[in-house]
């Protein structure tokens, strides 16, 4: 992750979720009000049109056989309102012939009822339109004809604005009103998540309590799973404890020794004793180094940054090598090794150089125990590497137990009590099965047989 | 060129370890040059014709690391074999080692009868390369004359098992099973597994006695060493 | 006369008139007044106002403008109004005229431009519409009469006083009374409405009039010459600007503004949407509006200033704290196109024509 990458909160998160939504639908509520604003207007002045258009049919008579009209100019008037509107009216008979007016006005063949509007554009003014159809009064001659009025639309805009203004003053306080408790809300609502960080934050990073913290449902889910956490932390911590006591305890021991034996063959002056003493301290010195590098394989094992890079390996090539390996100390200690593989490569998906250690490791380990002769084999359905020996084997009841560091199967023993651990942990590693049995049950020495067998999931 | 006037390279850093190994191999008879950092290492294997026969190298150091100077000395000397000394522990580290042309690894804690033995093994291996004598302790083959001797005693054989033994001398100290020996023993006759050993067992009664041994290794082969 | 020889009378002098105007284009009812300062800006002005009354305004003005290519032509009302509505005749930069419902048609037909300066915001709302359309002359509509004529009787100071002098001097007054031809004469049509308008006993003084066999006449100087030379006693709705200056110089003649309402007329400019010359002419207008202009119109012309800062005689200021309410300036408003209305100018007419009849012995 680059430093100059922020993820993005999630106040921002819920805020960005809440607000957009807001300001769309407070732009929708604007356009509706200017839509209603218009609207408004529109019915306002389109009355206007209707009473000027009625009190100029009010005048409409008969006379001399042709359509008449004493026109009143308070309808103009009222038709100019205070916007000082340009006006126009006209009188049409029943066929469409313009009898009198000011303007040609068109006819509105659309809408129902004796009162109908348009918007028009006339002569480059944008003018509003009632049409109002009626009839002469009278016991005959029921004549039909038609009122037309027209007026500019400044009025109607000036009050749409007004209106408008109003509506759109309303919704911003409202808006604001709105932003600000989504705000506080959203601040409200995280407060816990905010409670939760600091308690975190607040901790002795050695500290592995529980965290105690009321906290809503949602969260407290996050704390039980941290708490969890905690826990499986407490317990690692505990067995890394142990481990270290018990690490420290084996390393310091033949350390102890070395040094006590150095110091007494120091006093002495006879050359044999001297030489007993170095012999005793090699010895002790190959002990310790060996435990030292198996607790480092082991603490690499278990370090959890490590990515090992597993690959298909071939088994028997495995086996061989670590044979080999072995071959020329096992010859000197006079124990016989030696390996069974099938003919052919037995391919596996695993990490190349733990496979190996494990071998070494059991190799090791029934050497130390006393065996004579060691047989390390392949085995293939399914695929399985195994070690067995002759040696005096473990009591069943102790087969757990040799899987934990320090722990050694037999008190007389020369092993560190990690080389089982370490290959406990390369087979946690590969998800195969490790298991120790006797190789002969009944007899003075049952032998140990280690397997190491792989099963589907064994890729690490 | 014979083992006792050898001259070796030692390049480690650790007081004690450098001077116990240097006590070590000068008593065994080889001529023993120390050097105790990195750059000078490096100054002396990278440039041609610093005449050592065997280079034991330690890969952690201060200065330039064993790697590094490993890489600059094979691309001009290829046959100076190389041995590895490292407390880096691991097999992973070997594998990159061998890669970069060490001839053999030997991982911290190590016995000195260990250091001793593969240091013998790589400079007799050396002489194979280039010699016309194959030794294996006591035993003897003279390629030209394809003839063996054993205990100062002149040891003679049918062309098999002496075609045979000279393989397994060449190959001592490894484990070479029956098909690799069908392949490049007996590649023109057609032999069984039963016939191989059958000159096995006639080769371990002609070398009993003396400080070779002829062993099998199960699953493995066979595994010609000195006793010595 | 009956009601057909009227129509038919009527047409003629239309006829006549379009003539008439046609002669008065090629004719030089014009003045001039050349650009002293180059580059020269060319104005056009059309109104309806006679020479030597525009003429003081004209002067001042090219003082103060000496680029300006100045060239006014006074037409007729009718003439004027028509020119402006033929589609293919070049327009004029200024339009000045009397006949306040033709130049409101014009501005309502969306024909004129805006004038936006401050003079004109200035402009008191009752005298303007929009800013279109401008009245910058304030002309109340009179009585004058004979002081001898009437010894004895009390002067009609009022609508109200000339009906009763009318109805108890009838004898009297017989043929001794003058009015606007509501026929012939676009103002008198004018004044009628709004009389009508104002009271519905205007027709008793319709009825009156005709009881007395009034003269009908066509313009406010025909009347002003019959009462000087004695032929009338009394002239009823003359334009005051004129009769201001005439009474002035005619001792036995006396100018009344009625009491009881006082109707006033002004002349609107305007600014045609096609002038030409749309700078010259705000700038024209402008000055017709600033307080120079209307100085102008105070001093040097009968007209009469509306500015609000300008006191005097015959300024709308002067007269409106001599009458008050009394004063009652024609609106410039829609009510101005309904005396425009075919049909209504009918309706009214005949209607005249029935009161006027009602109480005559005869036709006139």
């Amino acid at each position: 992750m680059s430093p100059t990458f922020k993820p993005p909160s999630l106040y921002r998160r819920l805020l960005i979720w809440l607000l957009v939504p807001m300001l769309a639908l407070g732009t929708l509520m604007l356009i509706q009000a200017y839509l209603a604003s218009r609207d408004t207007a529109d019915r306002a002045f389109d009355r206007l049109l209707e009473s000027a258009s009625l009190s100029i049919a009010e005048q409409v008579k008969r006379q001399h056989g042709k359509l008449w009209m004493d026109l009143p100019p308070a309808a103009l008037k009222m038709l100019a309102s205070n916007a000082e509107e340009r006006v126009f009216y006209a009188l049409y008979d029943s066929y469409g012939n313009f009898i009198s007016g000011n303007a040609e006005l068109p006819r509105i063949d659309t809408g129902q009822g004796n009162m109908r509007f348009a918007n028009i554009e006339w002569h480059d003014m944008a003018l509003r339109l009632g049409v109002r159809r009626s009839r002469l009064e009278g016991w005959r001659n029921r004549q039909p004809f038609e009122v037309r009025v027209a007026h500019t639309r400044e009025g109607r805009e000036a009050l749409t604005q007004t209106l408008f203004q109003g509506s759109m003053l309303r919704l911003i306080a409202m808006a604001l009103l709105a932003i600000g408790v989504v705000l506080l809300g959203v601040r409200m609502a995280l407060m816990p998540l905010t409670r939760l960080r600091r308690a975190i934050r607040a901790r002795d990073p050695r500290t592995l309590a529980p965290l105690e913290l009321t906290l809503p449902r949602e969260l407290a889910e996050l704390r039980e799973t941290l708490n969890d956490l905690l826990a499986r932390m407490r317990r690692v911590r505990t067995n890394q404890e142990r481990f270290i006591g018990d690490a420290s305890h084996q390393l310091r021991t033949p350390l102890a020794g070395l040094s006590a034996r150095a110091e007494l063959a120091l006093r002495q002056d006879d050359p044999r004793a001297w030489h007993d003493a170095l012999d005793v301290m090699r010895g002790s010195a190959d002990k310790t180094a060996r435990l030292a590098s198996q607790l480092l394989s082991l603490t690499r094992l278990n370090n959890p940054e490590s990515s090992p890079e597993a690959g298909d390996v071939d088994l028997c090539d495995i086996a061989r090598q670590a044979v080999r390996d072995a071959l020329s100390s096992s010859h000197r200690a006079g124990i016989d090794l030696g390996v069974e593989t099938p003919s052919h490569a037995v391919i596996q998906h695993a990490v190349h150089w733990q496979l190996a250690e494990a071998l070494t490791n059991l190799i090791d380990n029934a050497r130390r125990y006393g065996a004579s002769r060691i047989t390390v084999r392949v085995g293939e359905a399914p695929r399985r590497l195994e070690v067995e020996d002759d040696g005096p084997g473990i009591p069943e009841a102790q087969r757990l137990l040799v899987l934990r560091p320090f722990h050694r199967g037999m008190e007389s023993g020369q092993g560190s009590g990690l080389g089982l651990a370490i290959v406990d942990g390369i087979a946690r590693a590969h998800a195969a099965r490790l298991t120790l049995g006797a190789v002969h049950p009944h007899a003075a020495s049952p032998g140990l047989c280690v397997r190491l067998q792989f099963t589907e999931e064994s890729i690490p | 060129m014979t083992p006792d006037t050898a001259s070796l390279l030692l390049v480690e850093d650790d007081a004690l370890l450098a001077d116990t190994l240097y006590d070590a191999l000068s008593l065994a008879g080889y001529r023993v040059d120390a050097l105790e950092d990195g750059d000078a290492a490096f100054t002396r294997l990278a440039t041609p014709g610093h005449g050592h026969a065997l280079v034991l190298l330690d890969l952690n150091l201060p200065g330039r690391g064993g790697l590094e100077i490993l890489d600059a000395m094979r691309r001009h000397d290829q046959d100076t074999p190389v041995l590895i000394l490292t407390a880096r522990g691991a097999i992973e580290d070997r594998v990159k080692g061998l890669d970069l042309g060490a001839d053999d690894y030997l991982a911290k804690p190590f016995a000195l009868d260990e250091l001793e033995a593969r240091v013998r093994a790589l400079l007799r291996r050396r002489q194979h390369d280039d010699g016309t004598q194959l030794h294996v302790g006591t035993l003897h083959f003279d390629t030209l004359t394809q003839r063996f001797t054993l205990d100062e005693a002149s040891l003679d054989l049918p062309p098999r098992e002496q075609r045979l033994l000279a393989y397994l001398m060449r190959h001592a100290g490894e484990p070479i099973d029956k098909a690799r020996l069908l392949e490049h023993v007996f590649s023109n006759e057609t032999l069984g597994d039963n016939a191989i050993e059958v000159y096995i067992h006639r080769l371990r009664r002609r070398l009993a006695g003396s400080s070779l041994t002829l062993r099998t290794v199960r699953g493995l082969g066979y595994l010609l060493e000195s006793e010595a | 006369m009956t009601a057909r020889c009227r129509a038919l009378a009527r047409w003629t002098l239309m006829l006549a008139g379009m003539m008439l105007s046609a002669l008065t284009l090629a004719d030089a009812q014009v003045l001039r007044y050349p650009a002293t300062q180059s580059p020269a800006r060319p104005l056009e002005i059309y109104g309806a106002l006679d020479n030597q009354l525009i003429a003081p305004l004209l002067a001042d003005f090219h003082a103060r403008h000496p680029d300006i290519e100045l060239v006014y032509r006074n037409l007729t009302t009718l003439a004027l109004y028509r020119r402006f509505m033929s589609a293919n005749a070049t327009s004029a930069d200024v339009i000045m005229s009397s006949a306040m419902p033709w130049q409101y048609q014009i501005a309502n037909r969306g024909l004129a431009q805006p004038l936006d300066s401050a003079a004109a915001r200035a402009w008191p709302e009752a005298y303007r519409w929009r800013h279109e359309l401008f009245g910058f002359t304030f002309e109340p509509v009179v009585i004058v009469y004979r002081r001898d004529a009437l010894a004895g009787a009390t002067p009609p100071d009022s609508h109200e006083a000339l009906l009763r002098l009318l109805t108890h001097q009838r004898q009297r007054l017989k043929g001794r009374v003058v009015t606007y031809d509501p026929w012939r004469s676009g103002a008198g049509y004018t004044y009628a409405t709004q009389d009508a308008r104002m009271s519905p006993r205007y027709w008793e003084l319709v009825a009156a009039l005709g009881g007395v066999n009034a003269a009908l006449a066509d313009t406010t100087g025909d009347m002003l010459d019959g009462l000087a030379d004695g032929r009338y006693a009394i002239g009823y709705n003359l334009l005051g600007s004129y009769a201001r200056e005439f009474v002035a110089d005619h001792p036995q003649l006396d100018m009344v503004i009625p009491k009881d309402y006082a109707l006033v007329t002004q002349r609107l400019v305007l600014i045609p949407k096609r002038a030409p010359h749309p700078d010259t002419a705000e700038r024209f207008v402008d000055y017709l509006l600033s307080r120079q202009g209307q100085q102008v119109i105070r001093d040097k012309t009968p007209l009469g200033a509306i500015h609000t800062a300008l006191a005097g005689e015959g300024t709308a200021l002067d007269l409106r704290k001599a009458l008050g309410d009394a004063i009652h300036p024609i609106a410039i408003d829609p009510s101005l196109l309904a005396t425009l209305d075919t049909l209504k100018r009918h309706s009214l007419l005949e209607r005249w024509q029935r009161e006027y009849t009602r109480l005559s012995d005869g036709p006139p």
